[in-house]
């Protein structure tokens, strides 16, 4: 599904340029689950948002299923990521002034569906994720897990392939994270590949495959 | 307070972007506020140069048909004799008198005043005196000059006083110098004042009952005296006279009292009233600009404003200091916008100088100062007070919440400033409507046809010597004679010659007598009187509808005239005007035959001209040939295939060929010869256009900052929210259009409701209206387009920044 050959990101410091991702190769095969791990400043948020496409300024080889992204131009980039991707976020970044089911709503809004349509979609998910009695509810009104909840729920509503999580438990206690990372092996073992980013080795077991960062290395 | 006022001058540098804004806005509203003030304070609130001026009055005949005229000067003295309501009566009459100088003979006007005239205005000399009762009972030749002739002929000579004038009329002595201020009579800047015994032998235009024209009659009341018994009993001397000369004053039964002050100012008022509310409108939007601006960065402050009120600070102590912070803005603007003013003021002043009167006297005084200073303590507390009281309100705990809540971006804020945008644009389409308004009239007013053909058309002012126009017919061989010697320069094409050029001010309503029609005073027209030669309309271009055009024979003799069509309409409305009789007076001031009928059969119908102005509808004009009744001054107007700027000077040449003596140049320092300029009369109308429009682009323009900084903040706040939307898929399009939607919406509110007001507030212009109604709809829909072009290029800016938005940098930035 992925796959980086060389791909290098830096930024301009003083006169020279720092580096956040180095000679980075990977391959991501469809239907797996891969943890990204590695101290802070490692690189590994980096690489999740240019796998997600957030990110447009590297160098390097990226394919995505049959894509070169690289020869891409941004705005096809985005074409592929609103098709094939959800994002799920430490700080669950739910937009505050909606509702539950009006966050759930957004990604749908930005892909050519038909408003009946996404009220099914919305009510379907509301289900599935076991919120329907939360729909109404403000993110402030909610808890961190619930909240995270939410935010898995809005990040898989367009039945997206690939699902990439940003320390999708960093703000929750361990319970509420173990919830998270069974909702995130059930939606792996129904086909959606997963890539998350995680401090937690206990996290990264739910995973099948870890790849080690370290200064913008790719070092296992 | 001193800590208050550096920690305000400190907050201030720190955000240099705020602070230029808020002050530059500042700047412009005090500065145009002041400067219109300015012109304000100078042109009506600082009272004329005249003693007690609530007593005096310009006073003329009233007709029972309610026609206005001044009194002849022996009515006028019989007024003198018998009313007791006045205190002073007196009399003024202006004409063109030539003045020899070194630089050749030049045309200057001459008020010739009865005695006490200047005692009659309480007015004072800046230089030497005026006249002793001697010198004007006696016929003393001295004279005072105004102080814009004193200026122009003599370059303010101090030694003036003494010196020999060489007039028409003798040679007077100069014993002084008016202020600068209002000259009255109003005709012209430049004046001299002679004493009238001095012309009351040879001017025979003072001996006739029929002669109303060129003079003033001022009196000042008695006191104790009110104006209904001043009206009273000099009704009653009006009556009298009625009875004692009905052929000269029949109808005329009654006086009118016009208070001097409403004959100088005229219809400036009103005129400067609408500046004053426009610029007040500037104001406003400026106010709210500014307290939109400090509402935004109160808002970005609230953690700091927080922190204060956790160390203690009461809610007085951070209102305090929040209009510290507005108090300095505010004299900083106040302060550039008063320097604004100084060039403000010199521009119109350069622009305008004959539109407004007074306007020379115009400048920044105390009570300019003083204005300046209270409306800078006003913006000061209107863009300062509401922001610190919102910012101070106890709960600032929930300030700081909404601060930092994310997505929320403190909604009772964003709600105020969202109104204070709206009736920021609410007010700007009120003056954009107001601007567009005088613009389509303007517009209107320049595509009128004046009824004849401007282009091309050099026009010479023809004042033969005194002597020369004691005799008719010696006075018509002089006028051909350099009618000639025009028609004969290389590139004429055609020459004629007329007592009146349109559009150049002047005119003489005649009355007419149409046999088998009783007149109807009440509703008949004003005539006005044309003297003219052969080849006048083919030179003017001016179409003849029917019949013909004068011939030389018709010079001769025989009884031929034309009218035009507006004559056709009022007079034979429906009826073939041709082979019809007519009968008018011979009118030329102080000539023995002065009312003698001219009998006249219509051979023509011509086409009407607008000859008081392209805004004046066209009146009934009845042309004779020159030579039936010649005038001691006529106008040359010659057509030609060259430039008229090569011709005005080989025009002059060739005048003074035929006789050196004719002045070259006119009062207030004129050429004799010059072009037609028919959007001359519309200099008034183009200044309150060019303000009205200025102020109004000054509206747009921070009506447009208001949407730009609402959107900027909130974008700012809004950060997380746009990276989120972009994360989950958002096109960059997408956050565009949300963005610019918002804007776009809160200018739809704000347009409409200017739109509801302003179809009130602009009923009020419509006496500087022409051709446009008050509520035009192209103005309006003109406007509404305007608004929304730039509420939409307002929004788009901040909106495509915001699709620019990196979204990782955003979230992270959380």
């Amino acid at each position: 599904m992925i796959q980086l050959k060389s791909l290098d990101k830096s930024v301009s410091q003083g006169n020279g340029r720092l580096f956040i991702l180095r000679q980075v190769s990977v391959e991501i095969a469809a239907g797996e689950f891969v943890s990204i791990m590695g101290p802070s400043g490692a690189g590994k948020s980096t690489l999740l948002a240019v796998l997600g496409m957030l990110d447009a300024d590297w160098t390097g080889e990226y394919r995505f299923l049959d894509h070169t992204v690289h020869q891409m131009k941004p705005r096809d980039r985005i074409a592929l990521n609103k098709q094939h991707m959800g994002f799920v976020f430490q700080q669950y970044h739910l937009l505050d002034d909606l509702t539950v089911a009006e966050n759930l709503d957004v990604p749908l809004s930005y892909r050519d569906i038909k408003k009946s349509e996404r009220q099914a979609l919305v009510a379907d998910t509301l289900d599935r994720f076991g919120i329907v009695a939360k729909k109404d509810l403000f993110p402030r009104q909610l808890s961190g897990g619930q909240q995270q909840l939410v935010a898995v729920a809005r990040a898989v509503i367009h039945k997206p392939s690939l699902i990439l999580a940003d320390e999708p438990t960093g703000n929750l206690h361990s319970s509420q994270g173990k919830e998270i990372m069974e909702l995130f092996t059930q939606l792996n073992r129904g086909g959606t590949t997963i890539v998350q980013v995680t401090h937690s080795d206990v996290n990264a077991e739910y995973g099948n495959r870890i790849v080690q960062l370290r200064d913008g290395w790719v070092v296992q | 307070m001193l800590t208050d006022l550096r920690y305000a001058v400190r907050s201030l540098r720190k955000s240099p972007g705020f602070a230029t804004a808020a002050i530059l806005t500042l700047a412009l509203a005090v500065g145009s506020n002041t400067a219109v003030f300015s012109v304000v304070n100078g042109v009506l609130l600082r009272p004329l140069p005249f003693a007690e001026q609530d007593r005096l009055f310009m006073l003329g005949e009233q007709s029972r048909q309610g026609g206005f005229r001044p009194p002849s000067y022996p009515t006028f003295l019989d007024w003198q004799a018998q009313s007791s309501a006045f205190a002073r009566l007196a009399y003024v009459r202006g004409g063109g008198q030539r003045l020899a100088g070194p630089d050749g003979i030049q045309s200057i006007v001459v008020s010739v005043v009865s005695p006490g005239f200047f005692a009659t205005l309480g007015e004072h000399p800046l230089l030497g005196r005026l006249f002793t009762p001697d010198e004007e009972r006696g016929g003393a030749r001295v004279a005072v000059l105004s102080y814009a002739l004193w200026q122009r002929l003599f370059g303010g000579d101090p030694h003036i006083l003494g010196k020999a004038l060489s007039l028409t009329a003798g040679v007077y002595s100069v014993v002084g110098v008016l202020p600068h201020d209002v000259v009255y009579p109003p005709w012209v800047d430049e004046q001299l004042y002679a004493p009238i015994a001095t012309v009351a032998a040879t001017d025979r235009a003072l001996t006739q009952r029929g002669f109303h024209a060129d003079c003033r009659i001022i009196g000042r009341l008695k006191r104790g005296i009110t104006l209904e018994q001043a009206k009273a009993d000099l009704d009653g001397v009006a009556r009298a006279e009625a009875a004692t000369y009905p052929e000269f004053n029949a109808d005329w039964t009654s006086v009118r009292l016009v208070p001097l002050r409403d004959e100088i100012l005229g219809d400036t008022t009103p005129q400067l009233l609408v500046l004053v509310a426009a610029v007040g409108l500037v104001l406003m939007i400026a106010c709210v600009n500014v307290a939109n601006l400090t509402l935004a960065r109160a808002g970005a402050r609230g953690r700091e404003l927080a922190i204060r009120a956790a160390l203690g600070a009461g809610r007085g102590r951070v209102v305090r200091q929040l209009l510290t912070e507005s108090v300095v803005l505010a004299a900083l603007g106040g302060t550039l916008g008063a320097v604004a003013a100084y060039s403000a003021i010199a521009l119109l002043k350069r622009a305008a100088p004959a539109v407004l009167p007074r306007l020379d006297t115009v400048w920044v005084d105390g009570w300019v100062l003083a204005f300046a200073l209270g409306v800078t303590i006003i913006t000061a507390v209107a863009t300062g007070l509401l922001p610190a009281l919102r910012a101070a309100r106890p709960d600032l705990t929930d300030s700081l919440k909404e601060g930092t809540a994310g997505a929320g971006t403190g909604h009772g804020r964003q709600r105020l400033r969202a109104a204070l945008v709206i009736s920021e644009i609410a007010l700007a389409v009120i003056l954009v409507v107001g601007a567009g308004l005088l613009v389509r009239s303007l517009w209107q007013l320049r595509a009128v046809h004046p009824g004849f053909d401007p282009q091309g058309l050099v026009t010479f002012y023809i004042s033969p010597p005194p002597l020369r126009a004691q005799d008719p017919a010696r006075l018509a061989a002089l006028y051909t004679q350099v009618q000639d010697a025009a028609r004969a320069l290389p590139g004429v094409t055609s020459v004629a010659l007329t007592n009146f050029t349109p559009l150049a001010g002047g005119g003489l309503p005649s009355p007419v007598e149409i046999p088998g029609r009783a007149p109807d005073p009440l509703h008949d027209p004003r005539v006005w009187f044309m003297t003219v030669s052969p080849g006048y309309f083919r030179t003017m271009r001016i179409p003849v509808r029917a019949g013909r055009e004068f011939t030389e024979a018709d010079l001769a003799s025989g009884t031929a005239v034309l009218v035009s069509e507006a004559f056709a309409r009022a007079f034979w409305p429906g009826l073939d005007p041709i082979g019809r009789q007519v009968t008018l007076h011979k009118a030329v001031q102080g000539r023995p035959d002065f009312g003698e009928p001219i009998p006249g059969t219509v051979v023509g119908v011509v086409g009407d001209v607008r000859h008081f102005g392209l805004d004046a509808p066209p009146e009934p004009q009845v042309y004779v040939p020159f030579a039936r009744n010649v005038w001691g001054h006529m106008s040359l107007v010659v057509r030609a295939a060259i430039a008229p700027a090569g011709l005005l000077a080989t025009l002059s040449r060739t005048v003074r060929q035929v006789d050196p003596e004719i002045p070259m140049t006119l009062s207030g320092g004129r050429s004799a010869a010059g072009t037609v300029d028919i959007t001359a009369g519309l200099a008034s109308r183009q200044l309150d256009t060019w303000l009205l429009g200025s102020f109004a682009v000054s509206a747009l323009v921070l009506a447009g900052i208001g949407i730009y900084g609402l959107l900027a903040y909130s974008i700012g706040q809004r950060r997380r929210e746009i990276g989120i939307r972009l994360a989950l898929g958002a096109s960059r399009g997408d956050v565009v259009s949300q963005i610019v939607g918002d804007g776009v919406r809160l200018a739809g509110v704000g347009i409409g409701l200017g739109v509801v007001i302003a179809l009130v507030v602009t009923r009020l212009l419509a006496a500087l209206l022409f051709g446009v109604r008050a509520g035009d709809p192209p103005t309006f829909l003109g406007v509404v387009a305007l608004l929304t072009l730039v509420s939409l290029l307002a929004s788009y800016l901040p909106a495509r920044r915001a699709a620019q938005l990196d979204p990782l940098t955003a979230l992270r930035s959380e």
